[in-house]
């Protein structure tokens, strides 16, 4: 038995092991920011600096925007697909009732009157 | 109409109905192809997205490479900008563009859905209608 299945609940949910990951890989941008001021803050040369500049502090946004960007398209898709999920749920049971509301026989087609119809329109004495 | 209904519903509403092609068979293949990338459920501008977001993150690792092999700020200042900046931007512009595409294709799936839904709805009530009707005639 492998850790996802029996791991916890989100872990075996594909969609949350995503979001999961791009969480933590926004979180590994802001730590690569955090990275590149240490390496920044380090070095007195300007020529020195700039590398981190470029790759951690650059490369640490980019990462950051990219991922935690995919993260909100990911969940709202995920709740747009619980949506149409009902929704179509809602689809298939009014069609379901359609296709018994068409095929059902109509009142004179094998059908008796109702008791309580015909004694109302018994003539009074 | 229920009946068409119920197997679209059964099979997922899978089922593609070909417009007539305005251009005719010979020569409108490529035309046919790039609408088809267009289509709104299509999953090509996702992937699309995706690349972009790619180039923009080699763009930046080539920034960093030509910057980390100089000693001269001069020198290092123009890959910044150009390779730097920029593939942050493109990585922001490749977002934009999965975010656009998986917006339309969600769009693209409701309408389909709403379609479906109006059409058993009225086939209802036009059911119920003659349903009305019989017992007020009956």
């Amino acid at each position: 038995m492998t850790f996802r299945e029996r791991g916890p609940d989100w872990i075996r949910d594909p969609g949350l092991r995503a979001a999961a990951t791009l969480f933590a890989a926004g979180l590994a941008g802001l730590v690569g920011v955090g990275l590149a001021w240490a390496g920044v803050a380090g070095k007195l040369s300007v020529p020195m600096q700039l590398p981190f500049v470029v790759s951690g502090g650059i490369g640490g946004v980019a990462l950051t925007g990219a991922a935690w960007g995919m993260l909100a398209i990911h969940l709202e898709r995920r709740a747009a697909a619980y949506e149409r999920a009902a929704l179509e749920t809602v689809v298939r049971d009014a069609a379901e009732f359609a296709e018994r509301l068409r095929s059902r026989p109509g009142p004179t087609e094998g059908r008796s009157r109702p008791a309580r119809l015909s004694r109302r329109r018994q003539p009074k004495p | 109409m229920t009946d068409v209904l119920m197997a679209e519903t059964a099979s997922g509403g899978e089922e593609v109905h070909e417009p007539p092609d305005p251009l005719g068979p010979a020569g409108a293949a490529p035309v046919r192809r790039l609408l088809q990338v267009l289509e709104p459920s299509s999953l090509v501008p996702t992937y699309v997205g995706i690349a972009v977001v790619a180039i923009g993150f080699a763009l930046i690792g080539i920034a960093w490479a030509k910057v980390a092999a100089l000693t001269n700020v001069a020198l290092q200042l123009p890959y910044v900008v150009s390779a730097g900046i920029s593939g942050l931007a493109v990585v922001m512009c490749g977002v934009l563009i999965v975010n656009v595409a998986a917006k339309r294709q969600d769009a693209a799936e409701r309408a389909r859905q709403m379609e479906r839904l109006t059409g058993i709805m009225a086939e209802l009530k036009q059911a119920l209608g003659t349903g009305t009707g019989r017992a007020e005639s009956g």
